[in-house]
This record gives structure tokens, sequence and C-alpha cells, in this order.
């Protein structure tokens, strides 16, 4: 009897060991993961499953079930062969029914490490709002919190209809998702020299269709919270002074369309991601997370609102020279901070969209480079201001973490701990000169610094990977559509830097135009200021109808100051 | 207004300068290109589009 059982134990050992060296010999195992993804919840026939001649005919035995009733505390009957689905009870376990296991688990691994990743890049929306309430005036909390929470509603909602589909309709290929095989179509022209630019994608309007599809459904919420992340941003910049009408507009038009042609130019396989293999600048445009996607597209959409609706009233005085009007919470915009390192966590580490395929093992350098940047980057700015002002300023060391986070953003993914640290630390430092510069030469008002933190730090951030990128990444053998790992200047690749700067042309050139174009255009048409007796009053009565903190008074000294005493 | 469409061209005027650095062979050619663009579409974005805002702007008044 017992060797009886040690032999059937070797048949198993033997069926999952010959099964687990199959998958990893294949050289096309995405490919063969999406076929059994496909199939499920059945093994299916689909699948090649080549019977092992001298395996089990029959479902091979785990632990008893009268075990099993007992309990198990120490945790070895959990998780055995009684675990894996038989797609044919009369002829027991088979290697595809093994096979096909091992796929959905590679695509389960993935599906849950990219939907926790989106979550917690959900989450940055309350870091969003804290930061922006805490920066803003007391008298304007309710709405500048609103703002922010409504991004969420009508970002999703435009997203869902049309913005998705613009983005990624075209991605097919994403094999750590199971290839998201329904997302074909995009739409294609041929440019300069006759190459094929991609536009924008056609497939998956309102999730519908072939669409319905579950490696879309991660998709579409991994890609949302990204662009959630972005509106959010225009939010700040244009805080104490938006119509909140003009603002639910403008926050659908961005998630409907600026943000989505950006997006699936850099990550939907459109024009800017083909530079590489149509004219050979290195691997195309790289953003691994988004600098540029996410933080410069906002950045550039808060610049162009922030100048159409003009300056707080008080801001400037007429001789240009503008007055300081600090924030109402220090200590909401230091949590908010917080909230919003710990959401980068899924920002960046999550972009592998997945933890099991080549390269994705990369997500603890990932994780380590966004805390090194972000650290560098509240270092640099204390200092900065330190040293200069003689203080250690509280908001600016807070935008410093945000900058060091954002301009990691796009090279997180392809950079060392040294590169990381020196991005961060120079985006910190940049980010002090960049505040001062938009708010004493551009005299665009900025309450929070949205502009300097997410756009100009976003477009470093997009200009270090052609800098730093330092050729150990493998994310499969090659980045969009190029072989080989993306490297930058300083490692030997001086046309990974060309890229990235066509990337920048792009967004001041393109997405700035755009933004302003429809902004302008809702101005005519909505108005996108409001009154200057409402401003001065606070926006949170005459915009929201109610105040953000009814139980305290709110007094007022003098243009652009708050006061606030318990009653 | 005039001036306003006028820095949105110059934007859209840097973005295809930047482009065209895709038909250069050289790195210099290709960088020299690039850089041109970008700050081309800055100099729309920020100098003239941003200078029209500034003529009209509120504390001005």
């Amino acid at each position: 009897m017992l060797i009886r059982i040690n032999r059937r134990r070797r048949k198993i050992s033997a069926l999952l060991g010959l099964a687990l060296t199959l998958v990893w010999m294949m050289p096309s195992l995405p490919a063969f993961a999406q076929a059994a993804a496909a199939a499920a919840p059945a093994a299916p026939a689909a699948v090649p499953g080549k019977p092992i001649p001298d395996a089990p005919r029959k479902r091979s035995s785990g632990p008893a079930a009268d075990d099993l009733a007992k309990g198990d505390p120490s945790g070895t009957l959990t998780g055995t062969v009684n675990d894996i689905p038989v797609s044919n009870s009369n002829t027991g376990l088979t290697l595809a029914d093994v096979v096909n296991q091992v796929g959905q688990n590679r695509i389960a691994c993935n599906f849950i490490w990219t939907l926790i990743t989106g979550y917690l890049v959900m989450f940055m929306q309350a870091g969003f709002a804290a930061v922006e309430t805490g920066l803003c005036r007391a008298k304007n909390a309710n709405h500048t919190f609103m703002m922010n929470f409504m991004v969420y509603g009508w970002g999703l909602f435009a997203y869902w209809i049309m913005g998705f589909a613009l983005q990624q309709g075209g991605s097919t290929g994403t094999a750590t998702l199971g290839g998201l095989s329904p997302l074909t179509t995009e739409f294609t022209v041929h440019f300069l020299g006759g190459k094929p630019w991609g536009l924008f994608g056609e497939r998956g309007f309102f999730l519908s269709g072939t669409t319905y599809d579950v490696g879309v459904m991660v998709m579409f919420l991994f890609q949302m919270v990204f662009m959630d992340t972005a509106a959010t941003i225009v939010t700040g910049a244009a805080a104490e002074r938006w119509k909140f009408a003009a603002f639910s507009v403008s926050t659908f038009f961005l998630a409907a369309i600026v943000y989505p042609l950006y997006g699936n130019w850099a990550w939907g396989g459109g024009w800017t991601s083909s530079l590489g293999a149509n004219y050979g600048l290195g691997h195309g445009y790289c953003d691994f997370a988004g600098s540029g996607v996410v933080h410069a597209v906002g950045g550039m959409s808060a610049l162009a609102v922030s100048m159409i609706i003009g300056p707080r009233i008080g801001k400037y005085n007429k001789d240009g020279t503008p007055n300081p009007m600090p924030g109402h919470d220090m200590t909401m915009v230091l949590i908010g901070c917080f909230i919003l390192a710990f959401g980068w966590f899924g920002f960046n580490p999550g972009s592998t969209l997945g933890a099991s395929a080549n390269g994705d093992l990369r997500i603890g350098s990932i994780a380590v480079n966004t805390m090194l940047a972000g650290c560098t980057g509240s270092i640099a700015a204390l200092l900065y201001m330190w040293i200069r002002f003689g203080k250690p300023d509280a908001s600016m060391a807070g935008n410093g973490l945000l900058a060091g986070l954002v301009a990691i953003t796009a090279p997180s993914g392809f950079v060392n701990t040294v590169g990381a640290a020196i991005i961060g630390f120079f985006a910190g430092m940049l980010v002090c000169l960049s505040v001062e510069f938009v708010e004493r030469v551009l005299k665009v008002d900025d309450p929070v610094g949205a502009i300097s933190v997410h756009g100009t730090r976003g477009l470093w951030g997009v200009i270090s990977v052609g800098l730093f990128a330092d050729g150990t990444s493998n994310y499969g053998g090659s980045w969009n559509g190029v072989n080989g790992s993306v490297t930058g200047l300083f490692y030997g690749d001086p046309k990974q830097l060309v890229a990235q700067l066509v990337g920048c042309a792009t967004l001041v050139g393109v997405v700035f135009t755009l933004a302003y174009v429809f902004n302008w255009i809702v101005d005519v048409i909505v108005g996108q200021r409001v009154g200057a007796a409402s401003e001065l009053e606070g926006l949170d009565l005459p915009e929201m109808g109610a105040l953000g903190y009814p139980e305290f008074q709110l007094v007022t000294p003098g243009l652009g100051r708050s006061v606030e005493t318990a009653d | 207004m005039l001036q306003r469409i006028m820095g949105l061209v110059i934007c859209l005027v840097g973005w295809f300068v930047a482009v065209l650095s895709t038909q250069i062979s050289s790195f210099g050619g290709e960088l020299a290109l690039a850089v041109g663009g970008l700050i081309i579409a800055a100099v729309g974005a920020l100098a003239i589009v941003n200078g029209a805002h500034l003529k009209d702007a509120i504390w001005k008044a």
C-alpha cells in the first residue's frame, strides 16, 4: 500500500514537473496563456494538452475528504492536486488541465496585481483633494474638495463612454493581461516618410460588444484611475475662481479626448511609441508610468485653464508683483502628500501590468526608485527653501516630494537607484525655481503649484528617461516593438533622448493647444470664471450652497488672507 | 484674439519642427530640431498666448 502511494506521488510529481518544464520552455508563453485564459473556467480542448503516456488517467488523489473535514491548521492539505479542475472526469487529470491551471494562475496573478495597484492609484484622489484643499483658503474648502471629488465622477463617465476606446482601442497584445484581443482597431494615417501613425483607437466605446472581456475590464480600471489623476491636476491650478459648471465640462472633455489622445500615442500603440520602430529613435517615446501621459498632460491643461481664467483677485498688485495667499491647513497638505506617496506605489510598480511575466519582477526596483526620488525631491526642495529664505518651508517640502515622484514616474522602470535619486533631487530643486518662474515671470496664478509640480516636472521626467535609462530593463526582450532594453544618453543611446524630446514638444505644442482651444470655447459659451462678489465671499456658498467649515467664522482682514477662529 | 490664435499656431509649428527630427539622420541634427521645436512651442504658449492674457490682466485695471 505504502509503495503504491509513493509511486502515485512520484507520478504526480513527474506530471507537474513536466508540465512546468514545458510551460517554461515554450517560446510563446504569453500566447499560450491567453488561450488558456480564453477557455476558462473548465480546462478546454482548445489548449494543446499532451497527455503524458504514463500519467495517471484517473484523478490523482489528494487529501482525503475525512482529513479535510477535520480542518487544516498547518496549511499542508489546502492547495493540492484536488484544487486543479479536471476538464473530463472520465479521463482524469491531464497535462492540459495542469498547463491551463498554470496559465490561469499567471494571468490571475497579473490581474490581482494590476487591480490592487489600480485601487491604490484611485486612493490618490483623496491625497490630491487634501493637498489642494489645504493649500487653498478656508472659504473655498467645500468647492475645492468637491472639484477633486467630482473629477472621479465626470472623468470616469467620460472615459467609459469614449476615452478608453480612443486611448486603448487598438492596444491588443498586452500579454500580461491575457492579450486584450478585443482591442484590435487603431485609426492610422501615413505621414512623414509614409510611415504609419496611429492616432486613436476605435474599440471599446461603453466597454460594450466584444470588449465585454475580463482582461479589458482590468485594463479599463487601471487606465481610468490614471486619467483621473491627470484631470485632478487642473483643479488645483484653477482653484478658488473656477465655475463649478465650467469645471465639469472641462473635466469631461479632458477625460474624453485630450488625455486619451496622448495616452494612445504613448501607450495605445500610437505614433510617439512608434518613433523607434519607424524612425530609429531609440525605443520610441518611452513613458513607463506617465510623467508625460498623466502629469504633463494634466500640467499643460492646468496651464491653459489658468491662463484663460486669470489670477485670483488680490494675487497681483498693479505693478505685477505677487502677494502670498497661504493655504489654510498645512497638516492637511502634508497628510495629502503622504497619501499620494503611498498611492505612487500603485502608480509606478503597477504599470508593469503584472507581476508574472518577463521582467515584471523588476517591480521591487521600480518601487525603490519611486520612494528614493520622492525622498531626494523633498530634501532638495526643503534645503533650497531653507538656504534661500531661512526656514524649512513645509508646503514646498511637500511639493518637492511630489515633484520627485512625478519626475520618476516615466523613468521608474528603466533606471537604477542612483539615477532615481538624481532625478528626484533635480526635480525637487527645480520645482522651487519653476513655482517662482510661473508666479513672478509668467504671472500665472497657480494656488497649489500644479503647473510646476506636474507640468514642468512631468517634462523633466520624460527627458530623464532619455538621459538615465541604464539598459538593464528587459520586459519580454523588447519595448515599443524595438528589441533590447531602453537605454539613455548616459548609457550609450543618444537617439532615445530625441524621442523623449519629441514627446515633450508634443505635450507643449499639441496637448496645450487642444486643452486651450476647448477651454476657450467653454469660456465663451459657459464662462470659466466666477463673479468677483462670489470670489471675494468664497466659493463655498455661491457655487456649492454649503460651507466647508460651517462651525467656523471666517474673517478676511485683507484681500487674499483668511483667518479662521472658532465660534 | 489674434495674438492668442497666433500663439497656438506657433505651438503647433514648434511641434512640427520637433517631429521633422525624424527625417534627419545625424544625431546632432535630430537633437537640434527636437530642442528647437520644443523651444518654439514653449514660446508660443508661454510668451505669445500668455502675453495676450497679460495685456488684459485684471490686476492691471
